[in-house]
């Protein structure tokens, strides 16, 4: 029986790696502030690390958005296809979500847009909306070069996605070429056009692919040429779906940021610093992707990067790309937190040093056992047990669990502490004296701290005179889409 | 007979997975009078269960089998909870003893009940079975002893004794309480079962349960859905249209496991059937049920469990059923209903017993597709 030696000053002088001083965190805003220049300007666009991708939408909800929308939602962390009604004041909103198995995330495009569509034809089937023509918002959660507001070239894939032939392809079309596949949710003639409406509709509803988009009595509204009951599609990602669906709720929103599996934000910018640009002029306003994920790449971040984001990025399945995600999502998160303790347990600063097959199994350590163990009060350690008996750790001491704890602070405040230098460099660009940033994502909504963190930190950072409040934005994906397919179908019959 | 044979045992994998099984040579043993001597062909791998009171030594066991003891008691009592290999949560490894094989020799006053010499069987694991699979055991009372029919393969009979016994009772179990729910004061619409993981244990729930809900008079109004473990069981489980399948990836957070799960079902579920034993998933369970509802739980699970969630599931309004391990009469209609075809056994694999150590950390990582059986003696 040996004295269990309290390891934790140590672990703390190792995990001041994860620090980042104020100087620091100035230095990476001002980075960050050039490559969002470097993103908008047209000569520099091609060459820039964040891409700032023009998304097409230059209005934020009016209120005055109604109907019935689909939506798709692919990209987060489940796949999930809604059906999302506007009203005045209110909205309701059906939804299912979707398995996708590993192998279609990493096979063939067309297996992927196969299995969307499939999920798409059987949540119809369940909601019997076979008889509607309605507007469809993808959400679609990637790196995305939109060429307007229904049409996007996927840029890369990230978060653990690698299907082939999809990158530089526009994803709409995708989408498209795979409902047409399909054949089910085709629109056939049924060449019946003299026939009672009654007829019409039991034929609706014994052929699944006798589409009608029609009110009862408006025989000559069947369409004949469209070969799919999809009217219009709109592509957007989910920071956009994010900031709109804050926006209808509370008008000052004007950034929308995510902060789950990846981690990105988008911002309203004005037109004008807008090079690329090639929309109808006129509206002051422009909603930017910046696809923050991917600063870094160029080496940015070195100076506070640490020998576990380094083997997290080499081991990952897109090395050197998505550099500053990789500090802060929750797809890596996790890892980082396990690779660090391993470190320690071969230093003999944790666990004495005796680990466990499971801890130096590369991806146990979940993410959301961060929250988990930061959950706990203080000097309290039953979800941090819980979390390393599962981990086959059940012999660790309380000091182990006090240090296990730290690590764990360390790297989500460094996550933390880099999303906020991120809004607080937006906040300060666009010099705006009040703003709401909508904020959605798993980490967000499950870390115990993170929004404190955050607040803390934009407040030291921001320019005085500007108010902010941060608003968790929900169901970005689901009502955010349905806004943007409203805009887009706006757009489209040529209202204002 | 001064004859050895070899004895494979499989103790519960500990943290680290290695050193779990144990081989070594013991003596064929003596015919009890009253039971028999087995040749075991073939058996399926599951782990030795732990009850507190079986530290005790084995008498067909040799002395050289004394060195395993202490790893016997080092691992029974000190691991109040399982670490999470994958195995555990996806029902691929479970306690149980399973043996079909061949009746070697008859005891002097045995009650042989028509079988004879030579005849196939397999054995009901009854209070005290042997410490591990070696070639030849003793069966110390013959009646517990359950002939095969010729026409189903000792190999697949082998998977009956534990896997598919225990299945059966769960599902009898989760029949009965359905039936209360379905024709009760607050009669339902409708039911869903969820089923939990894919490995050998869940794959046997999942058919058994299809075969048995088909004959309640009730069967339209209950669903069947499937919690998949891993990637690959999305395929297993997917063999029948009706059955929802919802992916636990085990990444997410509980709150959206549970938020994809209720919505997979259609709503709350009715009862779970978890024969993963941790912690984190038997909790999930609990917060995926419909008031009134409950999770149905092995033995050895709610030895170790119950204690802990019996105050939280109370205040939820939901129950833990602990289910023992089925009757001798069960495991001879399920010998019949799967000799005659009525039931499906799970897809299997045959190992070499001199392979058990890679079997079992296979059946750890769930890496095997359905049951892993051992085989010990080329007949058939």
């Amino acid at each position: 029986m040996g004295m269990a030696i309290n390891h934790v000053p140590q672990i703390r002088e190792e995990c001041e790696v994860f620090h980042m001083s104020d100087k620091q965190i100035r230095e990476i805003m001002n980075r960050l502030h050039n490559d969002l220049v470097k993103g908008l300007g047209k000569d520099t666009h091609a060459n820039s690390i964040v891409k700032c991708w023009i998304t097409y939408i230059q209005d934020l909800p009016n209120g005055k958005e109604r109907g019935k929308f689909l939506a798709l939602d692919l990209g987060g962390t489940n796949f999930r296809v809604l059906i999302i009604n506007l009203g005045e004041n209110h909205f309701d909103m059906q939804s299912k979500i979707y398995a996708i198995p590993n192998h279609i995330m990493t096979g063939t495009g067309v297996a992927l847009f196969d299995h969307i569509a499939e999920c798409l034809a059987n949540f119809m089937k369940e909601h019997d909306v076979y008889k509607e023509r309605l507007a469809l918002g993808f959400t679609f959660s990637f790196p995305l070069k939109q060429l307007g507001l229904t049409k996007g070239l996927l840029q890369r894939w990230t978060k653990g996605f690698s299907c082939s032939g999809v990158v530089g392809e526009d994803v709409v079309q995708g989408l498209k070429d795979a409902i047409a596949r399909r054949g089910d949710l085709k629109l056939s003639v049924m060449g019946i056009l003299n026939d009672a409406t009654g007829t019409l509709m039991s034929c609706a509803h014994k052929e699944p692919h006798c589409r009608i988009g029609i009110i009862i009595g408006e025989l000559t509204m069947i369409s004949t040429l469209s070969d799919v009951q999809i009217d219009i599609c709109a592509i957007l990602n989910d920071t956009t779906g994010t900031l709109m669906s804050c926006a209808w709720k509370n008008h000052n929103c004007k950034i929308g940021l995510i902060v789950g599996t990846g981690s990105n934000a988008c911002y309203v910018e004005k037109t004008e610093n807008c090079d690329l640009f090639d929309g109808e002029p006129g509206k002051p306003e422009l909603l930017i992707n910046t696809e923050w994920g991917a600063f870094g790449d160029d080496g940015a971040l070195d100076f506070v990067r640490t020998e576990f984001d380094r083997e997290v990025d080499v081991k990952s399945i897109n090395p050197g790309k998505q550099i500053q995600e990789k500090m802060i999502s929750g797809m890596y998160m996790g890892e980082l937190v396990r690779l660090a303790l391993v470190k320690y347990t071969r230093m003999g600063l944790l666990f004495g040093g005796r680990g466990s097959d499971l801890l130096f199994q590369r991806g146990s350590f979940y993410t959301k056992y961060v929250s988990e163990i930061e959950s706990d009060k203080p000097g309290d350690f039953t979800s941090c047990m819980e979390v390393l008996e599962e981990l086959g750790l059940s012999h660790a001491t309380e000091a182990d669990m006090a240090g296990v704890r730290h690590v764990c602070e360390c790297v989500s405040r460094r996550a933390a502490h880099l999303v906020s230098a991120g809004i607080a460099t937006l906040l300060n660009k666009m010099n705006e004296p009040r703003v709401t940033v909508g904020i959605d994502g798993s980490v967000y909504r499950f870390h115990p701290h993170f929004h404190t963190l955050m607040c803390e930190k934009i407040a030291q950072l921001v320019r005085p005179g500007i108010q902010f409040d941060l608003m968790l934005s929900e169901d970005g994906s689901g009502r955010g889409a349905a806004l943007v397919a409203a805009v887009a179908c706006r757009q489209q019959l040529g209202h204002a | 007979m001064s004859k050895l044979c070899r004895q494979v045992s499989i103790e519960s994998p500990g943290p680290a997975l290695k050193e779990c099984v144990f081989s070594f040579d013991v003596p064929v043993p003596d015919v009890p009078m009253y039971g028999a001597r087995i040749r075991v062909v073939y058996a399926g791998a599951c782990y030795r269960a732990h009850r507190t009171r079986s530290a005790s030594v084995c008498s067909t066991s040799s002395v050289s089998s004394i060195g395993s003891l202490s790893g016997e008691l080092e691992s029974c009592g000190f691991h109040s909870s399982t670490p999470s290999h994958i195995g555990f949560r996806d029902g691929a490894l479970f306690p149980g003893y399973e043996v079909a094989g061949v009746v070697d020799a008859i005891g002097k006053a045995a009650e042989t009940d028509g079988i004879s010499e030579g005849a196939r069987i397999v054995l009901y694991p009854y209070e005290g079975v042997p410490h591990g699979y070696a070639d030849y055991i003793v069966v110390p009372d013959f009646k517990c002893l359950v002939p095969v029919p010729d026409n189903l393969p000792l190999s697949i009979a082998a998977m009956l004794p534990t896997g598919a016994l225990l299945a059966t009772n769960t599902v009898y179990t989760a029949l009965e309480s359905l039936n209360k729910i379905l024709e009760g004061p607050n009669k339902k619409d409708k039911t869903t079962v969820l089923i939990v993981g894919t490995g050998g244990l869940a794959l046997w729930a999942l058919r058994i349960a299809s075969h048995f809900f088909k004959q309640s008079p009730h069967h339209d109004k209950i669903n069947i859905s499937v919690a998949t473990i891993k990637d690959e069981g999305f395929v297993l489980a997917k063999e029948s249209e009706e059955v929802k399948v919802v992916q636990w990836s085990e990444d997410l957070y509980e709150r959206q496991l549970i938020e994809r799960t209720t919505d997979a079902c259609g709503g709350p579920v009715d009862i779970v059937l978890n024969f993963g034993t941790t912690s984190r998933s038997l909790h999930r369970s609990l917060q995926c049920l419909a008031p009134g509802g409950m999770v149905l739980v092995t033995e050895d699970v709610g030895e170790k469990l119950l204690p802990k969630f019996a105050k939280k599931a109370e205040d939820m309004n939901v129950s833990i059923v602990v289910v023992p391990n089925g009757t001798i009469e069960q495991l001879r209609e399920l010998v019949q209903l799967v000799a005659k075809g009525e039931i499906e056994p799970p897809p299997h694999s045959v190992f070499p017993a001199e392979e058990a150590q890679e079997v079992v950390r296979k059946l750890c990582n769930s890496e095997i597709q359905g049951r892993a059986i051992l085989k010990f003696h080329n007949i058939d």
